[in-house]
């Protein structure tokens, strides 16, 4: 019985007080009522619809699939990314495929999140938070079989999903594996006017082995392969042709070590990105240009845990070596093709050593410590991209190395309703390779081309945070704030000595280190259950960004509310609310940000969990966007229209 | 029979004399004496010649031509020169073992078209440059159309000397949409804008030479480097891409060789124009203008 806790729960203690400044989680395969957040879509929700649920996550759309995560107003640059701890690298130059894009829920137990720097320990450069992916493993000694199958519809664009996998398990072996397929026409904005190009299709297959030839000596495997075709981005001037991922690891685990540490798990992996842009169907294309991007990335990563008297800590050692290359080859009517590498096929190797440290000083007082230092390497592979960057920076060194560190402690206290718990951490990232050698990327939220920086020195943060929460019997109010201060804030300010590649662009940036920078974020929650079957959630949230030149910072949310009221009766689940946004007037007008108006959008949804014989049926109906309201929120890349009215209705079977 | 066998006698003994100098690494040179020693390359130097000859091919008409005992032979990048800068190649080979002769000059290189009603040179460097220290000639033409051109010169090997013309070779056209070859006129002359070495630029900062050439009095003598002193300005920017243009050129200054060689900057492969603005030694335009001028080279890399 403990071995088959052990091996399901990757519940580490700190899921309790600890982090309850810093961390959140959705739950992606569960049933209806697990206690953590669920999103009323089920089994079907897309990932990007299961990361909007997490509370400091807003996603950037670009078009109807692979929405780009925002933690804390800080989007992938300043995000870690992993999936079950792997490192994996978005291969397009245009941010047009987060690496979220290349799982599906079903991949997925659960999603974490760690605000700010205080990140899990494979994550660096985590600024703004770090987002965990873990896969859903069933683990041994589970039930010997199971089946699933989902399927889900939406009214608007027509969206099928259809999925079934299957799980076996015994004290020795087990595997789960299944295929998953989602397929999108375009949708409609809230005015009935459809927007072209918001089609896209999906495949993903897993399969999840583990091998236990000994007790507690435990071998595991992953391999997932997921393919998106024929993607549209109405935001951007292109779409994609394919993206396809396969990302493989193999894992060793020991499990109920006696000592010091109580688990020791090592993991090697490696994953593989192929990304094609298509504009050969957009009409008005002044030169077609075909953009191809590749990101291959192999590390490792080793992690003990172990608990002591008060303490419960960990320490890993992670390695990767990544290499993004993406080039570009444009032909003009009767003219030569023109080539240029966009991403000089530059190779990344970074290692480090983390090590985490949750204290229980008494029950009512916690404390955590996390560290991590890594040292990153970086070279330009290809010979023809670096001559072309030495133009614009001419010397230029060919390889790059640096430091980068992060160190954060948070306090917890927790005591007859009350709970309080401050956070502080200093931690900086390196640039990304688009910020440091990224050639004439154009953007189309500013129109501007972007040029990398080699000479940029790495950003460097300091966080403050804070939550108050006070529970009595029916209502528990939850105040909440973070703060970052940045030093050499890295993002593309205009040169207006260099000319734009792109036709129509409205110049060159490159990327700088300004001399600082600010982000505020706070949240206000109140929730009221007057009965126990009956519950009032309202969240009130306010950001704000400012760099040194007093200029906003672009992409920062606005003041939002969202309301939901939601009502529970044996299985039945029944959930309506809004989402309310001001108008974002003090959008990044600098940074060519426009402001969006101000917009309130209702749901409805009810679902049910029935038996229907020896099959377990989970049943949901709801409504998006009811009164089919046209808007854009502040994160819809050139303020493209969200849905409009969206009915769906889906189905999941288990037996 | 007995002949390889002495072979085999030889190899045995080449393998005692070197077992017994026991690691010593200089090797026994046997020099094959013949008549003429002296003009000769030794082996090594051979081995450098066609190293440095290796990639570039005879001209058709121009190479091979025979001077007493002697062939001399002429290669370029192709076996047919084009309209524009062409790089050219002499060298002297003893006609009976294919050895090359240190001894030798070439000048006077005199191309011409003759087109019926009227005859014209070209403009062409005023000399010949030994390649590093061996028996070899750079020198470049720069042919201002296509068509049957003559390239006479003269000669002298050893103690021999003579004129050469050659059978009339062939000018290729410039390929597609380049040009290469640009003039201004100035005081009622006109010069030649020549890009040197077209086919070598490259993404990235480039090293570029140019020659100004001044068109002769005599339109059939060779155009030779003016002697003026001028300085270029480049902007180059690509026509296909809403002339975008790159940062960072350096204008074209007078080497002590008597090219132009300043940085051209290109972001990308494709055809760029490189807009010119030629200024004299106290500054004065004289050709061309500021940034889109329409004077300009078009070049496709």
């Amino acid at each position: 019985m403990i071995s088959l806790i052990v091996s399901l729960g990757l519940f580490f203690p700190q899921d309790t007080v600890f982090k309850e400044a810093a961390i959140d989680e959705v739950v992606v395969s569960a049933t209806v009522g697990t206690g953590k957040k669920a999103i009323s879509k089920g089994r079907v929700a897309s990932i990007d619809e299961h990361l909007g649920q997490l509370s400091k996550v807003e996603m950037v759309r670009r078009g109807n699939y692979a929405w780009e995560p925002v933690v804390n107003n800080m989007a992938t640059e300043r995000v870690s990314t992993t999936i079950d701890g792997m490192k994996i690298f978005y291969a397009c130059t245009d941010k047009m495929d987060p690496v979220t894009s290349y799982v599906e829920s079903s991949n997925l137990q659960r999603i974490s999140l760690n605000s700010g720097l205080d990140g899990n320990p494979q994550a660096t450069g985590n600024i703004g938070g770090s987002i965990d992916l873990k896969l859903c493993r069933v683990g041994f000694d589970a039930k010997a079989s199971e089946y699933n199958a989902s399927a889900g519809f939406e009214s608007n664009g027509s969206v099928q999903v259809y999925g079934v996998d299957a799980a076996f398990s015994s004290h020795r072996f087990y595997t789960n594996f299944g295929v998953f397929y989602r397929h999108a026409d375009n949708y409609k904005a809230g005015d009935g006017d459809e927007i072209n190009f918001s089609q896209f299709q999906k495949t993903n297959a897993f399969a999840n082995l583990g091998w236990q030839p000994v007790d507690n000596h435990i071998v595991e495997a992953t391999v997932i392969y997921d393919i998106a075709t024929d993607i549209g981005y109405p935001a951007l001037a292109m779409d994609v042709k394919k993206a396809e991922g396969i990302i493989t690891s193999l894992s060793y685990r020991r499990e109920q070590l006696k000592g010091f540490f109580y688990r020791w798990e090592s993991k090697a992996y490696y994953n593989h990105i192929t990304h094609n842009m298509d504009d050969t169907k957009r009409p008005d294309v002044i030169i077609h240009m075909d953009m191809p991007g590749e990101s291959q990335t192999a590390g490792l990563y080793s992690l003990l845990q172990g608990n002591k008297d008060k303490h419960y800590y960990q320490v890993n050692y992670d390695a990767y070596y990544n290499t993004l290359f993406a080039d570009m080859t444009m032909y003009p009517d009767g003219g030569k093709p023109m080539y240029m590498l966009t991403w000089p096929d530059v190779g990344t190797f970074n290692t480090g050593l983390a090590l985490t440290d949750d204290i229980s000083l008494t029950p009512y007082h916690h404390i955590r410590l996390s560290a991590k230092g890594a040292w990153q390497h970086q070279r330009i592979n290809n010979d023809e991209g670096y001559q072309a960057l030495n133009i614009y920076f001419p010397g230029m060194d060919r390889v790059n190395s640096r430091f980068i560190g992060r160190i954060a402690a948070s306090y917890a206290y927790e005591r007859s309703g009350l709970k309080l718990a401050i956070g502080t951490g200093y931690g900086m990232r390196a640039p990304t390779v688009t910020e440091s050698y990224g050639y004439f990327l154009n953007n189309t939220f500013d129109q501007y081309d972007y040029i990398g920086n080699p000479h940029l020195k790495n950003e460097k943060a300091f966080e403050l945070n804070g939550a108050i929460t006070w529970s009595l019997q029916q209502l528990q109010v939850k105040a909440e704030a973070n703060a970052f201060f940045f030093q050499d804030y890295i993002i593309g300010r205009p040169d207006s000595r260099l000319s734009p590649m792109t036709i129509g662009a409205a110049g060159v940036k490159i990327y700088q280190n300004l001399r600082h920078a600010e982000i505020v974020n706070t949240t206000l929650s109140v929730d009221y259950k007057p009965i126990s079957s009956l519950s009032f959630e309202n969240r009130l949230t306010y950001s704000y960004g400012r760099e040194s030149t007093h200029a906003r910072l672009p992409l920062i949310a606005p003041l939002s509310y969202l309301g939901n009221l939601r009502f529970n009766y044996k299985n039945i689940q029944a959930e309506g609310g809004v989402r309310m946004a001001a108008r974002n007037s003090h959008c990044g007008t600098e940074y060519g940000e426009t402001p969006t108006t101000g917009y309130a959008v209702w749901h409805l949804n009810v679902g049910g969990r029935f038996m229907l014989g020896h099959v377990a049926a989970n049943l949901h109906l709801g409504v998006e966007n009811l009164f089919d309201r046209y808007y854009s929120t502040y994160s819809d890349w050139n303020h493209i229209p969200q849905k409009g009215r969206n009915i769906y209705v889906n189905a999941s079977f288990q037996l | 029979m007995s002949n390889r066998f002495g072979t085999y006698i030889l190899a045995l003994f080449y393998a005692l004399v070197f077992s017994a100098c026991g690691g010593q690494d200089d090797p026994v040179i046997i020099n094959i004496p013949t008549e003429d020693d002296e003009v000769c390359c030794t082996q090594d130097d051979e081995q450098k010649i066609s190293e440095i000859l290796a990639g570039y091919k005879e001209v058709t008409g121009l190479s091979r031509q025979s001077a007493g005992s002697y062939t001399i032979k002429v290669y370029a990048r192709n076996a047919n020169l084009h309209v524009g800068y062409n790089d050219i190649y002499f060298a002297v080979e003893k006609t009976e073992n294919g050895r090359h002769v240190k001894d030798f000059t070439i000048s006077s290189l005199s191309p011409l078209m003759d087109m019926g009603s009227m005859k014209h040179s070209t403009p062409i460097a005023n000399q010949l440059d030994q390649v590093e220290s061996f028996p070899i000639y750079h020198t470049w033409v720069a042919p201002l159309m296509a068509g049957e051109w003559t390239l006479p010169f003269n000669y002298r090997i050893k103690d021999l000397t003579g004129t050469l013309s050659g059978s009339p070779i062939n000018i290729e056209a410039a390929p597609d949409g380049v040009a290469w070859i640009k003039s201004f006129k100035l005081n009622s002359a006109t010069y030649y804008l020549v890009l040197g070495s077209p086919h070598n630029l490259k993404t990235g900062v480039n090293t570029i030479s140019a020659y100004i050439s001044k068109k002769s009095d005599d339109a059939t003598q060779p155009y030779l480097p003016a002697t003026d002193v001028f300085t270029i300005d480049i902007y180059p920017t690509m026509p296909d891409m809403g002339n975008h243009t790159s940062p960072n050129n350096e204008p074209l200054t007078l080497q002590k060789d008597g090219s132009y060689q300043g940085k051209l900057n290109l972001s990308m492969t494709g055809v760029w124009d490189i807009h010119l603005n030629v200024k004299d030694a106290e500054g004065n335009n004289v050709a061309g203008g500021e940034e889109l001028s329409d004077l300009y080279w078009t070049i496709n890399i």
